[in-house]
């Protein structure tokens, strides 16, 4: 069986992008977001699920399962998967991992299979229950900007049919507040890993230079490096998760990246966060948030 | 403004920039921490740890008691729009939203008739738990009469449409029973 590879990263971090890309190698399988560790068991999964309104249960899971075991993903496989799920709500949520590792692995002969699910760095506990479930898992820590995090979470959040206003104004509120709670989980989280169970990329390294930057990736996970391997994963939009699904299970990744999934790479201008703390806006916070928020963003080599 | 760190690749939490050779020579003792027994965790434990954190925490902790005092206000809204919604799946604001609900009602509802989960509930559960069910049977309930209302219709057309063809054309059937007219 494949072994775990994780990106860790909170949501708007170019996760879909960066993990798909990755999970392009030939050698990986890049699974779309699974939503599996975030609690115990999968029947505790699909009812936070359904609390969010999805009621079959995470699109990334049920397309992952319709295409591993049945090779295609319509309404027909997915409902089959939903069908077949429903059916293990008993399972631990690593079984069901487990599980989707080794019939991709029978499926693509790879050598590691990529999993993300940016809501668990908000979730400490799920954090941890992956790392003990998965002691000899290989992670990926992709960083952001905090300021283009902050942008992007709030036009996600203004352009959410999800939301009422006053659901959307509580999340605008505290969009700054996301950044730094979810990189202190994952450094806090790295902390306790081995020097050699983690890798930390910037985003916006991968946007100004993906060949280079994800070849390190290949080079240190110990996969081939030749140049087929690398353009392989400039083609993130030959996943076959990169794709709107079939309607009841369409995501399952980003729907930003499921529009536009081609690479297009960038030069992402960063803002100064000294000059956001200068704008009216910055000037909310107080000097201790202010102090901290400069040195977590300077740790992980942005200023 | 322009960022001017190079850390493309910062391995083991290191910010230093590294060069493929050393990457490949790191990238061979990679799996030492295999044979090492795992540490402990340095994620808080609880929510008072994690408030205690740093102040973001502290903020964030507000943040999550904040959403979900909006939440719940909003789905006691919203309980008897969506519960009237489920009646009428085509008020849906999106085709996808009924397919799901629809789906999901009249599967679970199958599969409760074949299992008899519901059933074994009810005689175990607390009130609060019954409660709750009866909600939700009722709005499969919805589901399942709005289905079988649509299902109707059609075959009440598909009748109307038999007979409009039957009083026009014969049905292949009748003709091939006909007894055969000699000359």
């Amino acid at each position: 069986m494949s072994r775990l590879l994780v990106v860790l990263c909170p949501p708007r971090s170019f996760s879909s992008l960066i993990s798909t890309m990755i999970g392009q190698h030939p050698e990986i399988y890049g699974f779309p977001e699974l939503h599996l560790m975030i609690r115990e068991t999968v029947g505790e999964v699909m009812a936070w699920e359904r609390r969010c309104e999805r009621y079959t249960g995470p699109p990334g899971l049920l397309r992952t399962i319709a295409e591993i075991d049945h090779g295609a993903q319509t309404a027909e496989t997915v409902l089959e998967a939903a069908n077949w799920i429903e059916d293990r709500l008993d399972w631990n949520s690593a079984w069901m991992l487990d599980y989707c590792i080794k019939r991709a692995t029978e499926v693509s002969g790879a050598r590691y299979c990529l999993e993300k699910s940016p809501s668990v760095a908000f979730l400490p506990v799920a954090l941890e229950r992956m790392r003990q479930a998965y002691p000899d898992a290989l992670y990926i820590h992709v960083t952001r900007h905090p300021l283009g995090l902050k942008k992007s979470l709030e036009e996600f959040v203004r352009e959410s049919h999800r939301f009422t206003p006053e659901q959307k104004q509580v999340r605008l509120d505290a969009s700054m507040g996301a950044w730094p709670v979810a990189q202190r989980n994952l450094l806090d989280f790295c902390a306790s890993l081995a020097p050699g169970q983690y890798i930390r990329i910037r985003g916006e390294d991968v946007l100004r230079d993906a060949a280079a930057t994800l070849a390190q990736v290949a080079e240190w996970l110990g996969l081939r490096t030749d140049a087929a391997a690398v353009e392989a994963m400039l083609r993130p939009e030959e996943s076959p998760y990169a794709t709107l699904g079939p309607p009841n299970a369409a995501f399952g990744n980003d729907p930003k990246f499921i529009d536009k999934p081609k690479f297009r790479p960038g030069n992402p201008r960063l803002r100064s966060i000294d000059g956001f703390f200068e704008s009216a806006e910055g000037q909310a916070f107080d000097a201790p948030r202010r102090d901290y928020l400069a040195q977590l963003a300077s740790c992980l080599g942005y200023q | 403004m322009g960022d001017d760190s190079e850390g493309a690749g910062d391995v083991g939490g290191s910010l230093t920039h590294l060069e493929n050779a050393t990457l490949v020579a790191f990238a061979a003792d990679r799996d030492s921490f295999l044979t090492e027994e795992l540490p402990e965790s340095l994620l808080p434990q609880g929510e008072e740890e994690f408030m205690s954190r740093d102040l973001f925490s502290a903020d964030y902790v507000e943040f999550l008691y904040a959403k979900r005092d909006v939440n719940e206000t909003v789905r006691g809204v919203n309980r008897g729009l969506r519960e009237s919604l489920l009646e009428k799946p085509h008020l849906m604001e999106k085709p996808e939203e009924g397919a799901h609900r629809g789906a999901a009602a009249v599967w679970r509802s199958l599969r409760d008739q074949l299992h008899e989960e519901s059933l074994q509930k009810i005689d175990s559960s607390e009130r609060d738990e019954l409660l709750l069910m009866r909600s939700e049977l009722e709005l499969r309930r919805a589901v399942v009469e709005s289905v079988a209302k649509g299902l109707g219709a059609l075959l009440k057309r598909l009748d109307d449409r038999l007979a409009a063809i039957g009083a026009e054309d014969e049905p292949p059937a009748a003709a091939a029973k006909a007894p055969a007219k000699k000359g």
